[in-house]
């Protein structure tokens, strides 16, 4: 007789739960935690372009800055979205037959999670890796600021031009899209750490996430604004 | 009050047969509820076409609403056939009920599902107070009445499986275990006597499968016909789990 055999188990399924750990951290800290820095930085466009340009400088002189950008916002967020996408793809949406409050709010986690992820591709397509999307004002741009209000406003795609009015749309409804995937999952992260441990508490909760949406949406808007009236 | 009742029926003659639908019409009688309409169905089983069909078949037992398994898609949406009235049917459509067997689990025929992976589930997380020996084990703990009131409703559950029919996540080709069986988890490890299998219950929690699986859309509270508090039982489970995850990963 042979020695019993262990079955081998998928290195996926050995660390489950450590993953989905993982992938709930990740979604806060540092995904959530670099949105809310991003829009700390962009909202200096409020304030012209000489504070928005000092803004920029200071980060683009950090130092390990390289470390700093894959360690802390490019992998995290590929594995969140990689890792998110194969949990969602396993859904089995059903809120039309079910439309309850909690339902949608699922639902749209997802919806909102594929928007997000469409928007951030060609976000760091046009303005980190410029090369590929950014058009030819990049190459030109004086600084930081005239290059986002150009990007902005004057994108130019394979020499097409994009009017501004759907640039703009486009990252209105992508900022949203983040913000409420950010908000909703800091509720479903308080939820699955164990913090909130009932309804009532969930249902208090719920609203302090919705104001931090509302609160980061319409900074992300004014935002989005200053790079429009700054000329 | 209408003369009679158009029930349609989706259909299906075994396992892997493909499903039909067939109207019925039978005659109201007041305060009926949907098994009656099935049985009436089967004294005299003849479509709305006037074709000669078989009886449905379906699953019943208590015929009051303790035992679930006559639970079935009624008009869209899982609920039990015996304690489903008719009356209350007609507010959400007038001219027709409709009957579907439940989705997340295989249709052995008609209405009547095999729902024995739900009863492997509870053997997953080893649902029972171990109390079985072969000498006397002397009195239990006493439990508070505080706790009493706690865990009550947990143990309403019949196992009926709405919970699993209104999750999203909870589908034919995963493992989840679904909102019943992280409720009687946290009943069974809020027992006293239960609780000597808690971290044999919480390692299946964090297993494929397992709580993780839940995407907090929190059907399963809305539709439990016992109103068992799931939303409840899921976060406590996630507390629980959490904290032996931690106790896991720093004290040995």
């Amino acid at each position: 007789m042979s020695a019993t055999e262990t079955p081998s188990i998928p290195w996926l399924d050995r660390n489950h739960f450590l993953l989905r750990r993982m992938h709930s951290l990740t979604g806060i800290i540092p995904v959530g935690a670099f949105l809310i820095e991003h829009l700390l930085t962009n909202s200096g466009s409020w304030y012209g372009a000489a504070r928005y340009n000092k803004d920029v400088k200071w980060i683009q002189d950090l130092p390990f800055l390289f470390v700093l950008e894959w360690g802390f916002i490019f992998l995290p967020l590929a594995f969140h979205a990689i890792y998110g996408f194969v949990i969602a793809l396993g859904a089995q949406m059903n809120a039309t037959s079910y439309p309850y409050l909690n339902g949608w709010r699922y639902t749209l986690q997802r919806i909102t999670a594929y928007i997000t992820l469409s928007f951030l591709i060609v976000h760091l397509l046009k303005f980190r890796f410029a090369w590929i999307l950014g058009g030819p004002v990049f190459a030109e741009a004086a600084d930081w600021f005239v290059l986002t209000r150009q990007g902005l406003l004057h994108w130019h795609v394979g020499g097409v031009y994009v009017p501004a009015w759907i640039t703009l749309s486009f990252y209105v409804i992508g900022l949203t899209a983040a913000v409420y995937h950010f908000a909703n999952g800091i509720w479903t992260f308080a939820i699955s750490w164990g913090v909130l441990g009932g309804p009532d508490s969930q249902r208090w909760f719920q609203y302090v996430c919705l104001l931090v949406g509302i609160v980061m949406c319409l900074w992300g808007y004014i935002s989005l604004w200053g790079f429009v009236i700054h000329g | 009050m209408p003369e009679y009742v158009t029930v349609r029926v989706k259909r299906q003659d075994g396992l892997d047969s493909p499903s039909y639908w067939e109207t019925f019409r039978i005659a109201y009688q007041p305060r009926m509820n949907v098994t009656t309409c099935l049985q009436q169905i089967a004294l005299n089983p003849v479509t709305l076409e006037g074709r000669k069909t078989t009886p449905v078949a379906y699953d019943a037992a208590c015929l009051e609403e303790v035992c679930g398994s006559c639970t079935m898609n009624i008009n869209g949406s899982v609920r039990q056939a015996c304690s489903t009235l008719v009356e209350a049917l007609r507010k959400e459509n007038p001219n027709e009920i409709t009957l579907e067997p439940m989705t997340k689990y295989p249709v052995m025929r008609d209405l009547a599902v095999d729902r024995s992976r739900m009863f492997r589930d509870l053997k997953r997380i080893k649902a029972w107070i171990p109390v079985d020996g072969y000498y006397d084990l002397g009195p239990g703990p006493r439990i508070s009445p505080k706790l009493q009131h706690q865990l009550y409703p947990y143990s309403r559950c019949m196992t009926c499986g709405c919970c699993t029919e209104a999750c999203p996540q909870y589908t034919k080709d995963n493992r989840f275990i679904g909102a019943f069986a992280i409720s009687l988890t946290v009943l069974f490890n809020s027992h006293p006597t239960g609780a000597v299998l808690k971290e044999d219950r919480l390692k299946e929690l964090m297993e494929p499968g397992g709580i993780s699986e839940c995407g907090q859309a929190q059907n399963c509270l809305r539709v439990c016909p016992k109103s068992v508090p799931n939303v409840t039982g899921i976060a406590q489970g996630y507390r629980q789990v959490t904290a032996q995850w931690f106790k896991n990963l720093f004290s040995r």
